[in-house]
C-alpha cells in the first residue's frame, strides 16, 4: 500500500472509532450533554483536556513557527503552557465548586445580572468562533495533502464526523472521543520525532536530542548546528531573539491569561466529580500537553536543518519529490531569479506579496509560475510554515505508515478542539441565552433539543470558515487568546477573589476590555497593516500581546466602577464564601 | 473549632499557597525565560544555553511540578481544616454495597 492508501486506512479507522464511541455514549439529559454527567475521573479528564486544547495549530503550526522564528517563537511555548498554572490555581477549583454548566453561568450568577451573562455569552461566542475558524482550515490542509481531495470536501468530511459525536454525544461523547484522540495524536507526533532524533543524534528521546551531539562526526550539538545553518544563509541566529523585551513579556502574559480564560478548556473542569479532582486533573492535563510541547522544539530544529540542507543549492529538476508535492498544492513556491535552475534559500521574502499567487503556466524547469512580483534579495523560495510537521516524514524519508499516522494525528487534533468549541457555543446558546435569559420554563428535554440545534448551526458556521479561511492558522488562534485574556479571565478572577466587585463594574470591565483589544487588533491587522510595527504600537506591544493591556483595562474599569456605584448583595457574598471552600461546612452545590 | 474560624484559617492558608507558588511561576517565566535569559545563556545545561533551555523545556517542567505541589499542599490544608470532600461516585457505590448487605 502506498502512503495515500495507508492514510485513508488510518484516518478511516480512527473515524470509525470516534463514531463508535458516539453511539455508545449517546446522551439523554442536559447534565450529560453539558458536563458528561460530572463523573469523569481526573486522569481521563486530563487527557481529554489535553486533546481539547491541543489544536490543529499545536499539531501542525507551532513546530513550523518555532522552526522559522527560532527563539522568538518560544513565547508561544511559555505562554500556552504557563496558563495552566493560573487555571489550576485561580479558576478551576472554584468554578468546579460553583458547579454549573457554563462560564457565562458563573458570571451571570456571581454578578447577579442577566446583562452580565449575555455579555459573557457574546465574548465566549466571539472567542470560540475565532478559534474554530483555524481548526477547520487545519482539517482542510490535512485532507487536501494526504487524501488528495479538495480542501472543501475535506472540511465537509470533518464536519460530518464532528456532527456525529458532538451533536449526539454532547460532552459525554466528546470526553471519551477526546481521550482516544489524545492517544492518536500523541503517538502520531512522537513516532516521527523519535525517528528524527535517532537519525540525527542516535538518541531516541527527542527531549534530549536538541542539546545532544550530532552523529555526522562534526562534533557540534544540534543547537550549534542550527545557529551555524541559519547564520550562513543570512538569517538571525536560531538562538537569538529579535523581539523587544516588553513585547515578549506582554505576549507571554497575554497568552497565559488567555489560556486560562478559554471557555472550552474551563468547562472541561466541570466534568470531574470533586474540587480536589479539578486540581489534580489540571496537573494531568499539563503533563499530557507537555509530553508533546517538550518535543516540539526538537522537531522544529530537525526540520529546519533538514529543510535548509535539502533545498538550498539543489537543482530544481533533481529536487526530492516532497518539494513538488507541496508545490502542487501551493504551500511551496520557487522562482528562478538568477536563471541557474538551482534553488537558493536565503533570508527575506522571495516575492511580494509574500504568499504565492500561481498562474496556470509552468516555467523552464517545470516549476509553477507565479504572478507575484519578485523581490530584490537572493531568496528564491517560499515555504509555508504550516507544512513543517506534515512534511517531516517525507523530508527524512520515513516509511509510508508514519506519513499516514501524521494525517490521522493532525485530524484528531483539529477535530477534538473543534468539537470542544462547538459544545461551549451550543451550551451557552441553549443554556445561557434560551433557558436562563429568555425562557426560564424550558423543560430539560426541550433544552437538550435546542442545545443540539445550536450545535448544528455552530457547525455550519465553522464549516463556512473552513471553506473561506480568514488568515493562517496560528495567527487566528493567537487572536482568540487575546480576546479570552481581555474579556473572560478578569471577571472570573475578580468574582472569586474580591467581594467588592459588583454587577455594573463587571459589565463595564468586560465591554471595555473587549472593545479595546478588538479595536487595537482590527486597526493594526486589518485596517492599517502598513502601520503594524514597533514604532506605532502602544507601549511597543504588538497586537498578539495586546490582550494583556485589554485585561488590565478590564480590571481597572471594573474596580473603579464598582467602587463608585456597586453594592454586592448578601446572597452573593455568601455564595463567594461557599465556592471558596471545597466541602465540609456547607452543602456542596449539585448540578 | 467553629466553622467560621476554620474558614478563615483555610482561606488565609490558601492565599499563602497561591502567593508562594505564583511567585515561583512568575520568576521562572518572566525572570528565567525572558529578563535574565541572556545572562543565563552563559551557562550550559545538557548542551543547551541555560536561558534557552528555560524557554524550550525548563519552564514547562516547573509548571507541571507547581500544579502537583499545589494539589498536594491544598489537600494537606483541607485535611487540617476538616474540609474533606467525599467522592460522590465512590460514595454511591459504597452505599449500594451496604444496601445489598442489609437486604
Amino acid at each position: 500500500m502506498d502512503a495515500q492508501q495507508l492514510s485513508f486506512l488510518f484516518v478511516g479507522l480512527s473515524f470509525a472509532l470516534y463514531i463508535g464511541i458516539a453511539i455508545w455514549s449517546k446522551v439523554g439529559s442536559t447534565k450529560d450533554f453539558y458536563v458528561a454527567g460530572g463523573g469523569v475521573p481526573p486522569v481521563m479528564n486530563g487527557m481529554a483536556t489535553a486533546a481539547d486544547w491541543m489544536s490543529a495549530a499545536s499539531f501542525l503550526s507551532v513546530a513550523g513557527l518555532l522552526a522559522f522564528a527560532g527563539r522568538d517563537a518560544a513565547v508561544y511555548l511559555l505562554g500556552w503552557t504557563g496558563g495552566y498554572v493560573l487555571l489550576a490555581m485561580l479558576l478551576a477549583p472554584y468554578l468546579r465548586k460553583f458547579g454549573r454548566f457554563t462560564v457565562p453561568d458563573f458570571i451571570g450568577e456571581r454578578f447577579y445580572s442577566k446583562t452580565a451573562r449575555v455579555v459573557a455569552v457574546v465574548c465566549l461566542i466571539f472567542i470560540s468562533f475565532t478559534y474554530i475558524a483555524g481548526q477547520m482550515r487545519g482539517v482542510g490542509i490535512v485532507f487536501s495533502r494526504f487524501l488528495e481531495v479538495d480542501i472543501d470536501i475535506g472540511v465537509y468530511i470533518g464536519m460530518g464526523i464532528v456532527f456525529f459525536y458532538a451533536v449526539l454525544g454532547g460532552m459525554k461523547g466528546i470526553t471519551y472521543t477526546q481521550v482516544v484522540q489524545y492517544c492518536v495524536l500523541i503517538f502520531a507526533f512522537l513516532v516521527p520525532a523519535v525517528f528524527l532524533s535517532i537519525m540525527w543524534t542516535d538518541n531516541p528521546i527527542p527531549q534530549f536530542a536538541l542539546g545532544d551531539t550530532l552523529n555526522d562526526g562534526s562534533g557540534m550539538t544540534v543547537i550549534e548546528k542550527l545557529d551555524q545553518v541559519t547564520t550562513e544563509l543570512g538569517f538571525n541566529a536560531y538562538t537569538s531573539t529579535s523581539r523587544t523585551m516588553i513585547d515578549s513579556l506582554a505576549i507571554v502574559a497575554c497568552l497565559m491569561i488567555g489560556t486560562a480564560g478559554l471557555p472550552h478548556v474551563i468547562v472541561r473542569f466541570f466534568t470531574v466529580p470533586r474540587v480536589v479532582d479539578a486540581r489534580a486533573s489540571a496537573g494531568w492535563a499539563l503533563l499530557f500537553i507537555c509530553v508533546m510541547y517538550t518535543t516540539i522544539p526538537s522537531v522544529a530544529a530537525f526540520s529546519r536543518i533538514n529543510l535548509s540542507e535539502s533545498v538550498n543549492e539543489t537543482a530544481y529538476q533533481s529536487a526530492p519529490a516532497w518539494i513538488k508535492n507541496w508545490e502542487n498544492i501551493g504551500l511551496i513556491a520557487w522562482q528562478d531569479k538568477n536563471g541557474d535552475g538551482v534553488m537558493q534559500y536565503r533570508s527575506g521574502n522571495a516575492f511580494s506579496p509574500v504568499k504565492p499567487q500561481f498562474s496556470d503556466q509552468r516555467g523552464e524547469w517545470g516549476e509553477r509560475q507565479l504572478t507575484n512580483q519578485l523581490t530584490d534579495n537572493d531568496n528564491e523560495i517560499y515555504v509555508d510554515r504550516d507544512i513543517m510537521v506534515m512534511a517531516n516524514p517525507e523530508i527524512a524519508n520515513l516509511p509510508d505508515w508514519v506519513v499516514a499516522l501524521i494525517a490521522a494525528g493532525a485530524v484528531a487534533a483539529a477535530l477534538s478542539t473543534a468539537a470542544g468549541l462547538l459544545l461551549v457555543i451550543s451550551s451557552s446558546i441553549a443554556h445561557d441565552l434560551l433557558k436562563s435569559t429568555f425562557k426560564p420554563n424550558l423543560s430539560d428535554r426541550k433544552e437538550l433539543f435546542y442545545a443540539r440545534l445550536a450545535a448544528v448551526f455552530a457547525l455550519l458556521i465553522a464549516g463556512y470558515f473552513g471553506v473561506n479561511p480568514p488568515s493562517y492558522v496560528a495567527q487566528v488562534v493567537a487572536l482568540a487568546f487575546g480576546l479570552a485574556a481581555a474579556s473572560l479571565f478578569p471577571p472570573i478572577v475578580m468574582g472569586i477573589f474580591s467581594k467588592r466587585i459588583g454587577k455594573l463594574g463587571a459589565i463595564c470591565g468586560m465591554l471595555a476590555g473587549l472593545v479595546f483589544t478588538l479595536g487595537y487588533i482590527i486597526y493594526f491587522v486589518f485596517v492599517n497593516p502598513s502601520l503594524n510595527n514597533t514604532d506605532n504600537w502602544l507601549l511597543g506591544i504588538s497586537p498578539t500581546g495586546i490582550g494583556l493591556l485589554g485585561a488590565l483595562v478590564n480590571f481597572i474599569t471594573a474596580f473603579i466602577v464598582s467602587h463608585i456605584k456597586d453594592d454586592v448583595p448578601n446572597e452573593v457574598t455568601d455564595m463567594i464564601d461557599d465556592i471558596r471552600i471545597p466541602a465540609g461546612a456547607r452543602k456542596a452545590i449539585e448540578h | 473549632m467553629p466553622v467560621e474560624e476554620r474558614l478563615d484559617i483555610y482561606w488565609n492558608a490558601n492565599k499563602r499557597v497561591l502567593y508562594t507558588l505564583l511567585a515561583v511561576w512568575a520568576f521562572v517565566t518572566f525572570g528565567c525565560g525572558i529578563l535574565l535569559a541572556d545572562w543565563l545563556d552563559r551557562f550550559q545545561f545538557f548542551g543547551f544555553p541555560l536561558g534557552f533551555w528555560f524557554t524550550q523545556q525548563g519552564a514547562m517542567i516547573f509548571y507541571v511540578a507547581l500544579i502537583f505541589i499545589y494539589h498536594f499542599w491544598m489537600k494537606k490544608i483541607e485535611r487540617y481544616c476538616g474540609f474533606i470532600e467525599q467522592d460522590p461516585v465512590k460514595l454511591t457505590k459504597q452505599l449500594l454495597r451496604e444496601n445489598d448487605k442489609g437486604a
